[in-house]
């Protein structure tokens, strides 16, 4: 067929059927929409991370890095230096701290360098030397935090502007003699970053002569061997390591939050591809008998394919495009706010990264998938009599579907539940058949959503025939007739409950995993802070894992004083480098009543887990650390402390705690000798009995004096912000679920009005028959109710399935804490929303087909 | 000859009961012959014509058609067979919804690298001897029944086949225009050599074919050959009991 008619077919059919095709192209912008978004919010974080590092460290390979915030001998890098082989070694100072003016806070990576940085000829690095920084006090700032900090925009490094900075529990008021903006330094505008001069970091942080890390480039060749000296030079306490493995380290703690989001993501795409399908399965009976009449007009095999694909193409394209511009508007929402509990860890820009190929991909899914859907219509095709292909006893023609098909689908629902089951359970960390436990969950619970269509056809046809006799022996007429009518578009009214199952498997499914992980995260922190009745920490939101350590010997000192206070503990905790993962390492004070979290244990006994841990030597580990390094309860750990390798015994394996990459729990005692450290990240106070938090907490405050940037928060405080920051670490994949609820009830109006105004012509004929619009109507709402109720149960079932599968899948493979508790309430909530919604919005289509004159029953179908 | 069915059969299995919709049917029409097929209503008169057209396949029996048989044809010859040699009015014919008359009368046409202007030009003198000229741009619910009964007629004839099944084409016209649009048929039969198979409750119908045959339940008979009622081949419709004008 050449091009011409194509379009001329093409355009025939939009111009009658434009209500079905914008259905379906919805459908599928909307699956590309959620997987492009999902997509470009996840590697946005990582890609950033690693153009800001460039920027920096331009081409060094590799770094000595401590093993705490603290750093070590600033000598070192003059020894580095000197290496054969080695072209430049740049000390830098990196500190976590925070940046506040008039009551703006914002959360920084404090970096202190020499000219020595030049060199490595990162493309930032010489704007951050501008002459006048070096060797004077002041710090110099990208224009994200000039903005955010609402800095004037007359600052220059002769009348600078002061601001208030926080670092290591001290309060400074420092100059900013300078904002950089993007034609300088590109992409690390958007970065939240402070650069001082090497020995000004060093003061602020109370680290006079040592540094965090250096920045080596090599001779060409040399890197093996430079890096075989730096090991044997200071491999011991320090970490040799190439110079991004931060952003690998990165990668590894967004992981399991991309896994999960990503998890979701699948299943609201697949949600998305299934509303495409329903919308096209709508207009199959049209289609199919518009290509039977074409095949008798004498049209072959060929050029019936050339049609359809040819559709397809064309829908697929424009929808996808779509798709892909929503997408980005979605992403954009998103991306906004890299997840602070990220930004202690990891320095963190929010600029935006959208690679091509996950463009392409978006774009090339939605358009395979609407061609594999639409080539459905090409079933008929097999039989090679086209009037039989749509000529069926006792339905409209069309919408066929024997019991028999009915039943196999029923059959292949139930397989592919037993399937699902049996890969998500056998699918940990470790996979089945070569996929990842990602892929292997993304398909069982992909499996399950599949199964939730396929067992449309049998439920639907078992409702009806329970119904029948039921509604005759009680002579509801309007039932029967509903009954009837139902019966005889069968595929119209399985795609409207297929649309309704899904939704609601998709909204219960999510919303009820969840739930489960808010739930898990609340019970994880509640464990984590009931060790003190006040905490003593530094830093705001970003430090939520408590983690940045600050000299607390006076504080200690001032609090024990007061009448009020029963105990007061140095509790440490900090990011440790443990091959490719940073691990969040807990150092519990001995005489906290939980050393272990009772909540969050996976396997080992508490009470001897505990009281080993208190004696000393022993450890607990997440369990997905302890997976990692082949290792559990029982077994031994080796950690590069500051001090050299130590290797713990394992007294029990824990949740990840909320932190991707796994965390360590050991003795405070333990802790120092290993860091060589006083230096706390947390005091917690154990108050008299009786003694009001409030009050006790504004006595703290008051004995610490001014000069201090400890925060004090009692215990209920910080538990509200710990369930805050889970939410908000959470907040895509509520974003997500909300979004899906959306889809659906879009997706359901959209369906349900669609199928209505299709019946207008036989309901007029009704009409012409004598009936009466009411009696019509009642009809119509009656048929809605059952195609409703029939979708919304299923979805509800094998939703909650999914949700269960889903939860343990997390549990097993990311290691988050995920208490399973069916949402019944939550469950039937979403089903009475989508279905009683969909039947609302029902009504007024229902109202005008019932009414529609009888003069239109006089046309041809 | 250019259509022959031996011997041809069709049975339909039901719950109940089987229908012998077409039982052992013999029938030959030649090269510019028109052939009235008469019959009560459930005679077979449709399923013989679908078998003829190669859109069912009988359960016994051959049917050729220039002396080739229609049943072993594979699909792809199939579908060409219905693009180039034959013409089907279907009792119940679907317009493309949308779609104006003259573009529904070149349908076929299309399915061959034609410019849809060529094939319009081909489509537009078969609806002007219809009598439809002015119609040419309507769009199906704004014709007639018997409006559309006669494009379809005209996208059956758009092809030129050399043979046309047509199933009651004038069973929405009044008996004038029924008459002028059979007279039509006959007139091309004779002009380019085409066969046609015609089934119809039409009266006229056995006037004008140059043989009328009747079907009855499965089985061919003579025209007028029915019994007492309808002693001569001239007789008209009232012969046939279940002859329903609508
Ligand atoms: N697909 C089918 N399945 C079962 N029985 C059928 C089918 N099609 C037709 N029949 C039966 O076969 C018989 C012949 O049907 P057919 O349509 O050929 O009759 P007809 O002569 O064309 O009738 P009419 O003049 O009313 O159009 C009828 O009894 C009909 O009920
Ligand atoms: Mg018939």
């Amino acid at each position: 067929m050449s091009p011409g008619t194509l379009i001329w077919f093409y355009r025939r059919r939009l111009r009658v059927h434009w209500m079905q095709e914008l259905l379906a192209a919805l459908g599928i912008a909307i699956g590309v929409a959620l997987v492009f978004a999902v997509q470009v919010a996840n590697s946005s974080i990582t890609d950033s991370a690693h153009q800001m590092l460039r920027a920096i460290v331009g081409d060094a390979t590799l770094q000595v890095a401590g093993r705490d915030p603290r750093g070590f001998d600033a000598r070192v890098a003059e020894q580095v230096g000197a290496l054969p082989g080695v072209a430049t070694a740049a000390p830098i100072v990196e500190q976590r701290a925070t940046l506040v003016r008039d009551g703006h806070r914002v959360p920084i990576d404090l970096v202190g360098l020499d000219a020595r940085i030049t060199a490595l000829g990162g493309s930032a690095t010489r704007s951050f030397l501008l002459g006048a920084l070096v060797g004077q006090r002041g710090m110099l700032v990208p224009s994200s935090i000039a903005g955010a900090l609402r800095l004037p925009p007359t600052l220059s490094p002769d009348a600078p502007t002061h601001v208030t900075l926080d670092v290591r529990g001290q309060r400074f008021a420092i100059p900013v003699r300078a904002v950089v903006t993007a034609h300088d330094i590109g992409s690390l505008a958007d970065a939240f970053i402070g650069v001082t001069s090497l020995d000004y970091a060093q003061r602020l942080a109370g680290l006079p002569g040592r540094v965090t890390r250096i920045a080596v480039s090599v001779r060409p060749g040399a890197e093996a061997a430079v890096r075989r000296e730096l090991t044997r030079l200071v491999g011991a306490r320090l970490t040799v390591a190439p110079v991004d493995s931060e952003v690998h380290a990165l990668e590894q703690a967004v992981t399991p939050n991309d896994q999960a989001t990503g998890l979701f993501a699948a299943i609201s795409a697949l949600v998305g591809l299934l509303f495409t399908f329903n919308a096209m399965l709508l207009t199959m009976p049209e289609r199919r008998r518009a290509i039977a009449e074409l095949r008798i007009q004498g049209y072959g095999s060929g050029h019936v394919v050339s049609l359809v694909a040819f559709q397809a193409l064309v829908l697929g394209a424009v929808a996808s495009s779509v798709g892909l511009g929503l997408g980005d508007l979605l992403s954009r929402a998103a991306a906004q706010s890299p997840p602070s509990y990220l930004s202690f860890a990891f320095p963190l820009g929010t600029h935006r990264v959208v690679p091509l190929s996950t463009l392409a991909s978006a774009w090339l899914g939605g358009l395979v998938v609407t061609c594999v859907v639409a080539s459905s219509a090409l079933l008929d095709l097999r039989n090679p009599h086209p009037t039989e292909a749509i000529s069926t006893p006792n339905a409209e023609p069309g919408h066929a579907l024997s019991s028999r098909i009915a039943m196999w689908l029923g059959i292949a629902a139930g397989a592919l539940v037993l399937l699902a089951t049996i890969v998500v359970a056998r699918s940990r960390s470790s996979g089945v058949a070569g996929l990842s436990g990602t892929q292997a969950a993304t398909i069982g619970l992909l499996g399950i959503t599949l199964a939730a269509v396929l067992a449309v056809p049998a439920a639907f046809r078992a409702t009806l025939r329970m119904l029948e006799p039921f509604a005759r022996r009680l002579r509801m007429n309007s039932l029967v007739l509903a009954l009837r009518a139902l019966r005889a578009t069968s595929i119209r009214s399985l795609a409207l409950a297929a649309t309704g199952a899904v939704a609601v498997f998709g909204s219960v499914a999510i919303e009820g995993d969840h739930r489960d992980l808010v739930n898990g995260l609340d019970r994880n922190f509640a464990d984590y802070l009931a060790a003190g009745d006040l905490w003593l920490t530094t830093g705001g939101d970003e430090n939520s894992l408590t983690t940045q350590s600050f000299p607390a010997a006076a504080a200690l000192r001032r609090i024990r004083a007061l009448p009020a206070v029963a105990s007061a503990r140095p509790y440490y905790g900090s990011m440790l480098d443990v091959g490719e993962r940073r691990v969040w390492i807990i150092g519990r004070p001995p005489q906290d009543r939980d050393v272990v979290p009772p909540t969050q244990l996976d396997q080992g006994n508490l009470a001897t887990a505990s009281e080993l841990i208190r004696r000393g030597g022993w450890v607990a580990v997440s369990r997905v650390l302890a997976d990692a390094l082949g290792t559990g309860v029982d077994g031994r750990i080796s950690l590069p402390t500051p001090s050299g390798v130590r290797t713990y015994r394992i007294a029990a394996t824990l949740t990840n705690l909320g932190w991707g990459p796994g965390a360590v729990v050991l003795n405070a005692n333990d802790y120092r000798r290993a860091w060589l450290t006083d230096d706390p990240s947390a005091i917690e106070v154990t108050l008299r009995p009786g003694t009001a938090p409030a009050a006790a907490r504004r006595a703290v405050q008051a004995t610490l004096g001014s000069r201090t940037a400890l925060r004090v928060q009692t215990y209920a405080q910080r538990d509200r912000q710990f369930e805050v920051l889970a939410r908000q670490g959470l907040a895509r994949l509520s974003q997500i679920s909300a979004l899906l609820l959306i889809a659906a009830a879009l997706a359901m109006a959209a369906a349900m009005g669609a199928a209505i105004w299709q019946r207008r012509v036989p309901l007029a004929r009704m009409r012409i028959d004598g009936f009466e619009p009411a009696r019509l109507w009642m009809t119509l709402m009656v048929e809605a109710a059952v195609v409703l109720a029939v979708g919304c149960v299923i979805g509800a079932t094998v939703g909650t399935y999914g949700h269960l599968l889903g939860g343990r899948w997390l549990t097993s493979s990311t290691g988050y804490p995920v208490p399973f508790a069916i949402g019944w309430l939550s469950a039937a909530t979403t089903c009475v929303l989508v279905g009683a919604g969909a039947l609302a919005v029902t009504t007024i289509p229902g109202a005008f087909a019932a009414n529609a004159s009888p003069r239109l029953g006089l046309q041809e179908p | 000859m250019t259509l022959r069915l031996d011997d041809v059969v069709k049975h339909y299995r039901g719950p109940s009961e089987t229908v012998r919709a077409v039982d052992g049917v013999t029938l030959a029409v030649g090269r510019g012959e028109m052939v009235a097929l008469y019959g009560p209503s459930g005679s077979g008169k449709t399923t013989l014509l679908l078998i003829a057209a190669g859109l069912i396949a009988p359960d016994a029996g051959v049917v050729t058609v220039e002396g080739r048989d229609v049943g072993s044809l594979s699909r792809k010859e199939s579908a060409r067979y219905r693009r180039e040699v034959i013409g089907v009015v279907l009792q119940h014919s679907h317009m493309m919804a949308g779609v104006p008359a003259i573009e529904n009368a070149a349908l076929k046409l299309l399915a061959s690298p034609v410019p849809l202007l060529q094939a319009k030009r081909r489509a537009r003198p078969w609806l002007r001897r219809l009598g439809l000229d002015r119609q040419g741009d309507q769009l199906p619910h704004q014709l007639s029944g018997g409006e559309r009964q006669r494009v379809a007629v005209a996208r059956a004839l758009a092809n030129d086949p050399v043979l046309l099944l047509a199933d009651e084409p004038t069973g929405s016209l009044d008996s004038q225009r029924g008459r002028s649009v059979l007279e039509l048929l006959h007139r091309i039969a004779h002009e380019r050599g085409m066969a046609i198979l015609l089934a119809t409750h039409d009266p006229h119908a056995a006037e004008i074919a140059d043989r009328a045959v009747v079907l009855r339940d499965g089985k061919l008979h003579p025209h007028g050959d029915q019994g007492p009622a309808a002693p001569g081949g001239s007789a008209p419709a009232p012969a046939f009991p279940g002859s329903d004008p609508s």
